[in-house]
């Protein structure tokens, strides 16, 4: 096709509703189903409710959880946006609700970060923007003025650059030599899967976990784009979405992700596709037309978006490309330290596990208490807290408010951290003789941070 | 839609060839010979531990609490030094036959939940002789916890000046003669039921059968169960009493077992069992194990093989053990360099267990499902 001669107007060119239509739809079906098998392996109340602390972001530690009731209601009304996003009922204030309630949750608790649930509340956040709800939809039903046949190009273009994004960065993220020149962490992860039928043998293999390291890389960073493509397309989606997907699936416990995943490259897929998808949808339900009895010239002119709405997505887009690259702004190793690792889709990337011991000190007496981190964390916390210098940071504070409270003035703060990376030996993490009550969170430099030495590579 | 363009075409054959590139230059340059010869049979290793190691602990166990409450039984029925001085001895024993299977805590043990109903302490006296006043034997409640038990019959056939006041205080009082029967008997009656479950409850199978490391896998249980054991041996046996959690004053009396002063030869027995779970070692026989598998996955610690480091330093807590001159609730107190060296030891080994073992055969710490990325 020709190159737009005005950016805006081409992106305000009317396409096909369809492709974002039967996003929608499937997104809604994807949310609903993560929601209730979350509910159903007791994880509202594990996460949630049991834990007798959490560790909220910087910047947002006004989240607070809202109780046993509170937090199963907050559940319900989650479920509830997911459920009007599906049916496309009070579409926008379903998004709203949908992505309100999500991101009220993944706030509270920086324990329970995952890429994938970062990416829902991006992408719930991008639905409330987009006309999703122009057909098949019961708002379209309701007030059939509404039904429109096409949408803004920006629109499903929008939702196609966050995808790509996802994976590109997934993919620029690999390219470190723990993960090309060590095949590290999948060096470590494959060979626990030797028992599987057929393929077992393979997974010992260690040519296996560098052609694994390698095809991943390379697959996350041109995905997207042999997803573009016509000619590649279908075959780029049967034989390596699914695959690469299925195969992430059966191999580690990421839950619902690669399932979310393979639904939303859909995306990517022709008006075409979708358009049948819809007719086969409407067959199911007995509905014979595509378009309602009350046809006008109306539903083929998209609906208008304010011009603002779209520069200000696109400013969202460029928030996106910078944010992974916040970590050259820091020293030291990025996984070693993790200053700014999150929310820049770092998937799978690292074998990072610790452990560590904390001290609370009375200067009065000058007498040491080792702290029984099961007392106050659960066991996933304590997981998190041993590898990760601001949650370590969080639960000093937390020790030391709680001395506090129980009569100790100025109680000081120590912790011995011992972590492993990439199969490296397991060393100290911070500085084991830092009063961590003195020092504050916040977006600058943790000098505290010891160096991982970087002249020794991975698994020595 | 987007637009399967001449540039976008373009673009992925650049991406692709670069990749490329980059992938022919580094491989060039990386020489590994890291790779496993020839894949570890983690079938083998897991029949050496059911078959080896937890089935013959578990029937010993189950064995030593038959003699053990055939004896307290017998002394009760007739309270003297001589029976006392049998019941002592069983309690020994069967005490010594757990501390060699609570790391297995899983499948029947764990059903059983063995830790909680055999070993909480310290004991609660009063909770004790309150029970025994109002003639409670139901013991399965959760407020008897920690009235039951070995810490409880350690209590019962220990406490008191001599042996002689012991046995009058029995000859005194059947309802002390009931409750401790009881409590021998559901020692006997739940390391039975974990014995049982073992093989006709068919869990041999269960446990092979679990292969791969996630959670719920024999090795994943294995390897969580023994860092749980060994994070209880540090804090309970050692750390609580030598007063590590109480801002430096020692407890001697939250020491394991301390009436009969079996504190410093459970917690070697103990120590003995984890090293042994993590070498598969039967006795004199050392089959495949952890540290086998940690070979074969060329774990390394500082440039010298994993499991290497790990057997020296349970030598090495073995060692600073040996070297506390017991009893250990009159060392917490008079020798605290000696206590305080078995925990700095203990402090080092579990980094390795917890940290390094786990990272190195892709075990995650985790006793709960959930998800990652």
């Amino acid at each position: 096709m020709l190159p737009p001669r005005k950016p805006t107007s081409w992106l305000m060119r009317p396409v096909s509703a369809a492709p974002l239509v039967v996003f929608r739809v499937l997104f809604g079906a994807m949310m609903l189903a993560s929601i209730a098998r979350f509910a159903a392996k007791g994880w509202i109340t594990d996460l949630y409710v049991a834990p007798k602390v959490f560790f909220p972001y910087y910047g947002f530690e006004w989240v607070q959880p809202a109780g046993a009731v509170g937090m199963h209601v907050v559940f319900s009304l989650m479920a509830l946006g997911a459920l009007g996003i599906l049916l496309g009922a009070w579409y926008r204030w379903s998004a709203v609700l949908f992505f309100l309630a999500f991101t009220y949750v993944e706030l509270l608790d920086k324990t329970n970060y995952l890429n994938h649930y970062y990416f829902v509340s991006v992408v719930a956040f991008l639905l409330i923007w987009v006309p999703a709800n122009v057909q098949f939809s019961l708002d379209a039903r309701w007030q059939p003025q509404r039904w429109r046949a096409t949408v803004p190009q920006w629109a499903g273009l929008l939702l196609r650059t966050q995808m790509g994004m996802v994976y590109f960065f997934a993919g620029v993220a690999k390219l470190n030599p723990d993960w090309l020149l060590e095949a590290m962490p999948l060096r470590l992860w494959l060979p626990a899967h030797t028992d599987l039928p057929l393929l077992g043998w393979f997974f010992d293999q260690l040519w296996v976990a560098y052609a694994f390291s390698w095809f991943g890389a390379f697959y996350d960073l041109t995905i997207p784009f042999f997803l573009s493509a016509r000619r590649t397309r279908y075959w780029a989606y049967a034989t390596v979405v699914v695959v690469f997907h299925v195969l992430t699936a059966v191999l580690f416990q990421i839950g619902m992700f690669p399932y979310i995943m393979m639904v939303s490259t859909l995306l990517f897929f022709p008006a075409s596709f979708h358009e049948k998808l819809l007719g086969w949808g409407r067959r199911l339900l007995g509905r014979t037309a595509a378009t309602p009895v009350l046809a006008s010239e109306s539903v083929f002119a998209p609906v208008a978006a304010p011009r603002g709405l779209v520069v200000a997505l696109g400013l969202w887009l460029l928030v996106q490309v910078l944010l992974p690259w916040r970590f050259v702004l820091y020293p030291g190793d990025l996984f070693w330290s993790e200053q700014g690792y999150r929310f820049s889709w770092r998937v799978m990337l690292m074998e990072k596990s610790g452990t560590a011991f904390f001290y609370v000190r009375d200067p009065r007496t000058g007498h040491e208490t080792e702290i029984r981190n099961r007392d106050y964390l659960t066991v996933t916390q304590e997981k998190q807290v041993a590898t990760q210098p601001d949650m370590l940071l969080q639960f000093a504070h937390i020790l030391r408010d709680d001395f506090r409270r129980r009569g100790v003035p100025n109680p000081q703060v120590r912790a011995e951290a011992y972590v492993t990376l990439n199969g490296r030996s397991s060393r100290l993490l911070i500085n084991p003789k830092l009063d961590l009550a003195q020092q504050q969170e916040g977006f600058g430099a943790k000098a505290w941070i010891l160096p991982l030495e970087q002249d020794e590579p991975a698994g020595k | 839609m987007l637009m399967p363009d001449l540039k976008t075409l373009r673009l992925t054959a650049a991406t692709l060839s670069l990749a490329l590139l980059t992938a022919a230059c580094s491989s060039s340059g990386s020489s590994d010979d890291n790779a496993p010869a020839d894949s570890f049979d983690r079938a083998a290793m897991l029949t050496n531990y059911s078959d080896q190691l937890i089935v013959p602990g578990l029937r010993e166990l189950s064995t030593e609490a038959g003699q053990l409450s055939a004896a307290v039984a017998a002394f009760t029925a007739s309270p003297s030094v001589a029976t006392l001085q049998t019941a002592r001895t069983e309690l020994r024993e069967a005490d010594l036959a757990w501390q060699a299977v609570s790391s297995y805590e899983f499948g029947p043990a764990e059903q059983q939940m063995l830790r909680s109903n055999l070993n909480i302490y310290p004991t609660s006296t009063s909770q004790i002789e309150s029970n025994i006043g109002a003639g409670t034997t139901d013991l399965s409640t959760s407020a008897n916890l920690a009235a039951k038990g070995f810490p409880a019959l350690d209590y019962l056939l220990h406490e008191g000046a001599t042996p002689e006041a012991v046995v009058a205080k029995f000859a005194a009082s059947a309802k002390r003669s009931t409750y401790a029967k009881a409590v021998a008997a559901e020692i006997k009656q739940r390391t039975e039921a974990a014995y049982n479950g073992w093989l006709a409850g068919g869990y041999t199978s269960t446990f092979r059968q679990a292969t791969g490391t996630a959670v719920g896998s024999a090795v994943a249980n294995l390897v969580n169960q023994l860092n749980a054991d060994i994070d209880m041996t540090k804090r309970f046996k050692v750390g609580i009493p030598g007063g590590r959690f109480t801002a430096g004053t020692p407890q001697p009396l939250k020491a394991e077992a301390p009436y009969g002063n079996l504190s410093l030869e459970l917690l070697k027995r103990n120590v003995q069992a984890e090293k042994n779970l993590f070498l598969g070692q039967a006795g004199t026989t050392n089959g495949l194990g952890l540290d086998d598998y940690l070979t074969h996955v060329k774990a390394q610690y500082n440039g010298k093989p994993l499991a290497g480091v790990i057997e020296q330093q349970f030598d090495a807590v073995l060692a600073a053990i040996n070297a506390v001159p017991g009893p250990l609730t009159q060392a917490v107190a008079t020798q605290p360099a000696s206590v305080n060296k078995v925990y700095e030891e203990f402090q080092k080994l579990i980094i390795l267990t917890k940290t390094d073992l786990p990272s190195a055969l892709g075990v995650s710490i985790t006793y709960t499902d959930n998800d990652g990325d």
